[in-house]
């Protein structure tokens, strides 16, 4: 059984059909791309598999679970988690704290003994601190770690943001678009880091992405979309020689 | 720190020693001094003091509502009024000190819960418009409900007694507010080193980013609306011992007003600055009028003093402080260890 | 029946007052996105300008009204351009908090004035004690004045906002300064416009309400009745603000009519309560989404 299974999801905002009967499925540890162009219903689609909106109708199954039945909080604990197109960083703590934030869901203390730092929440800190250590270290963001968000580039707050995400050690994430904003080296070293996210701890990869050369070079299968809906599915290199496809980037030709 | 203990210090979690940092000598020294006054000083400034740990619990309570769940209060005053009112009551109908305290906190903790049902969907504005009402309507209900409160009039608060002794000298309710004063800050700085803190401030910044996080929203402002407002009745429940007399208009928005001053003034979102505010919020406007005094002839008691000062500072701090005096404290203390660094080499 | 309407008629006179005031929350906050705490003492220093002009000075009630609402105004245009311009940028409750400063230092200013002090004073408006006759129904002179004045001008500044260049351009600069600003639009200008025409407007209640309830420095807290007045309509409707006040006014005055005692001076609170339970972003209010 596939790990992600979108069956028929559409959704409407006032006259406009953002998304129109799409579905798809994402395996385990695969990295699959969705692409499209401006307007496709990508961010759409990624809003409503993590429940910030709600379908008019379909399915989102998920590790077996009906997704449509759940809140958005209730995904991590699933073991899904996502990053934002426009990055929701929070702008008011640290990188370190950003980081440990992703573990919550990993919780397993009650307010009592946080607010009188038992053992069990000390424990619970340490391990944590040991995580975000790791992540910190696979993603270069040690000379950041006491940073201020607002004081960082845009590049290292992307990283940031992936970092949180990474840190509910999900099975399955979502990222939309890893690569905007940007140069030639970073979007790279962006597509090392995904394949080395697959491989290192077996989380599928759903990401929306602009940039062609990131898409063939890292993603095992792509989607792609156009005014709501599904116009083809295949390998990268199925898809750079679909008709359909470059009928909706380049117009009739 | 040798880059291998600093690697091990990323590893592990934040103590006490940590959090205070190079404060730690300062720390000890304002601790020393706080236990060894009432044996040098009795009288005024002994109640400034007793009074400055008060405020400040209220504030911590407030800062967790405000400086870390981002959620805006305008009526905390009510939460006071209700801790001193169920305080003093439980005490006349003849329940000791530690009933009537701990009722104080849970009434008070209640109506916390109570207030966070309805502003669950209400932010920024129209929160701090439903709140401000909710002070108002308690400030009333608290006038009217004569045989709880003795109405207009107020009412007398017994003395605190422990195990049938009274506590009623200046000295030991000095040292009693102070007590809870210093716990109270222990327990809010483990919060914020703990996820139920943590998310607090997530709430603040990015209540989606927080959803997506695995962040249960409504859980976490409602502990954060009951850990406010349980605190603000431990201070109500030592206000109205350290006055030994309440009424109603000693609770009124002006009380609230005062609060987030002190809170704004202090610093939003930090700990120390719930106690910097709080000493100015008490010490300031005494030592406003003495100062004008010493230009003035005749009455030193002028009305629009206290709130001149509180408007001016709070606009002066606004524009050119806004993070508050715990900033500039922080700010002179690196300039200090700078100095300090400097000597020592 | 004519106890009831009474309490209507009377209730809405005080109501329009409220009404007023709560237009300059509104227009301030449509504009700027600032909550003006300080709306209520600016109503109270209007007051005591009237005061200082008409009792003071001795002028003719009418003139002293009107130097009264033109210095408020004054002031208004001057707390934007000291104070409130540099605040531009920051967070919403940080300027709330501005203006929570501000309020309280108008009103200790008010205190520390020789002349006026923390002492009460009255100010009999012309018509004191004249009453109109309606088939039983008795509307005081005063009453009435306030009622067609204040109507008067709250429809010419919902007409203006809503139907003019000027208005037009003082909705766009909430939605996004900068892009108006780019189109040619003097934001500058018009943030002063606005604060000056709020700070009227308070002023002009508080000429209003000075015969009715004496000049006190602790006027500003009857200011605060209009906030319940502003949100009921959703804080960003002119009309809504009109309508609100209309009926926080006779809401209350109904209650002391008909409740027990101290139910009226909560009754606006309590209205507002119950309205923001139900619709968080009051009546006419919409939800500010954010996208992601």
């Amino acid at each position: 059984m596939a790990l992600l299974e979108i069956a028929d999801i559409s959704l409407q905002f006032g006259g406009l059909k953002a998304v129109d009967g799409v579905s798809f499925s994402v395996a385990d540890n695969e990295i699959l791309a969705v692409i499209g162009p401006n307007g496709a219903g990508k961010t759409t689609i990624f809003n409503v598999v993590s429940r910030i909106y709600k379908p008019d109708r379909g399915s989102i199954r998920f590790a077996g679970k009906e997704l449509t039945l759940l809140r958005s909080d209730e995904l991590p604990g699933l073991g899904l988690a996502r990053t934002f197109q426009n990055i929701e960083l929070f702008a008011g703590t640290t990188v370190l704290s950003n980081i440990l934030l992703g573990c919550h869901v990993h919780r397993r203390t009650g307010l009592l003994s946080e607010l009188l730092y038992l053992p069990s929440a000390r424990r619970q800190e340490n391990a944590f601190r040991e995580q975000v250590e790791e992540l910190i270290d696979f993603l270069d963001l040690g000379p950041y770690r006491d940073a201020e968000i607002g004081s960082l580039p845009y590049g290292i707050r992307k990283t940031v943001e992936l970092a949180r995400a990474l840190a509910v050690r999900p099975r399955l994430l979502l990222l939309d678009e890893p690569s905007s904003g940007l140069n030639v080296e970073e979007t790279a070293h962006v597509g090392q880091l995904i394949g080395r996210i697959r491989d290192g701890v077996k989380t599928a990869v759903v990401m929306v992405e602009h940039d062609m050369s990131l898409v063939n070079k890292v993603s095992d299968r792509v989607l792609a979309l156009d005014a709501g809906r599904v116009i083809a599915q295949g390998t990268p290199a199925e898809i750079r020689n679909n008709d359909a496809v470059k009928r909706a980037y380049l117009g009739a030709t | 720190m040798s880059r291998k203990s600093e690697a091990a210090a990323n590893r592990r979690d934040l103590t006490l020693a940590d959090l205070l940092g190079r404060q730690r000598p300062v720390a000890v020294v304002l601790l020393i001094a706080l236990a060894v006054i009432p044996y040098f000083h009795s009288g005024y400034w002994l109640s400034q003091l007793t009074f400055v740990a008060i405020y400040a619990i209220a504030g911590f309570g407030l800062q967790i509502l405000l400086g870390f769940a981002g959620q805006v209060s305008l009526g905390h005053a009510a939460f006071l009024a209700t801790g001193a009112y169920i305080c003093a009551y439980v005490e006349r109908i003849g329940f000791g000190a530690p009933i009537g305290f701990a009722a104080a906190i849970i009434v008070s903790a209640g109506l916390g819960l109570l207030v966070a049902l309805p502003a669950l969907r209400m932010s920024g504005l129209y929160l701090a418009i439903a709140t401000m009402s909710f002070g108002f309507i308690v400030e009333e209900v608290m006038a009217r409900w004569t045989a709880l409160t003795g109405g207009n009039e107020g009412v007398v608060v017994p003395a605190i007694k422990f195990n049938g002794v009274a506590l009623d000298q200046p000295w030991q309710i000095y040292y009693l507010s102070w007590t809870f004063c210093l716990l109270v800050l222990l327990v809010c700085a483990n919060l914020i080193r703990t996820p139920t803190g943590r998310a607090m401030l997530a709430i603040r910044d990015s209540e989606i980013a927080a959803r997506s996080s695995g962040i249960r929203v409504s859980r976490v402002k409602g502990i954060a609306f009951g850990l406010s407002a349980a605190f603000a009745g431990l201070a109500g429940a030592l206000y109205c011992h350290a006055l030994g007399f309440i009424s109603p208009d000693q609770f009124t928005i002006a009380m609230s007003l005062d609060l987030l001053v002190m809170v704004l003034i202090g610093g939003v979102g930090t700990l120390r600055g719930v106690l910097l505010g709080s000493v100015f919020l008490v010490v300031s406007p005494e030592l406003f009028q003495q100062l004008i005094g010493l230009f003035t002839t005749g009455n030193t008691e002028v009305a629009g003093l206290r709130p001149f000062l509180f408007g001016f500072s709070l606009i002066f701090i606004l524009l050119f402080q806004p993070n508050g005096v715990d900033a500039m404290v922080t700010r002179s203390g690196q300039w200090l260890a700078g100095l300090a660094d400097r000597w020592r080499r | 029946m004519i106890a009831f309407l009474q309490q209507v008629v009377s209730g809405a006179a005080v109501g329009i007052v409220y009404a007023l005031v709560a237009l300059g929350f509104v227009m301030v906050h449509k504009s700027t996105r600032v909550f003006n705490f300080a709306q209520g003492e600016l109503m109270m220093l209007g007051a005591f300008c009237a005061y200082t002009f008409i009792i003071l000075f001795g002028l003719p009630f009418w003139l002293g009204g009107i130097l009264a609402v033109a210095s408020v105004a004054l002031f208004g245009v001057m707390l934007d351009r000291v104070l409130l311009r540099r605040m531009v940028g920051s967070r919403p409750f940080t300027i709330f908090m501005l203006t929570v400063g501000i309020g309280f230092c108008i009103r200790s200013i008010v205190m520390l004035v020789p002349m006026w002090g923390t002492d009460t004073y009255s100010l009999p408006s012309p018509l004191q004690g004249r009453v109109f006759s309606f088939s039983g129904l008795i509307i005081s002179a005063d009453h009435a004045v306030i009622l067609l004045t204040a109507a008067v001008v709250t429809t010419g500044l919902f007409l203006f906002f809503q139907f003019t260049r000027l208005g037009l351009a003082m909705r766009a600069i909430a939605q996004n300064p900068l892009a108006a600003s780019y189109l040619g639009v003097r934001v500058d200008s018009l943030f002063s416009i606005v604060w000056a025409l709020s700070a009227a407007a308070a002023a002009l209640a508080g000429v209003m309400l000075a015969p009715l309830s004496f000049v006190h420095a602790d006027m500003g807290q009857i200011g605060l009745k209009a906030i319940p007045a502003a949100v009921l309509g959703g804080f960003d409707s002119l009309p809504g603000a009109i309508v609100g006040g209309l009926i926080i006014g006779v809401v209350e005055s109904l209650a002391g009519f008909y409740c027990p005692e101290g139910v009226k001076d909560v009754a606006a609170y309590i209205v507002l309560l119950v309205v923001l339970a139900v619709k968080p972003r009051g009546l006419f209010g919409h939800p500010d989404v954010k996208k992601v």
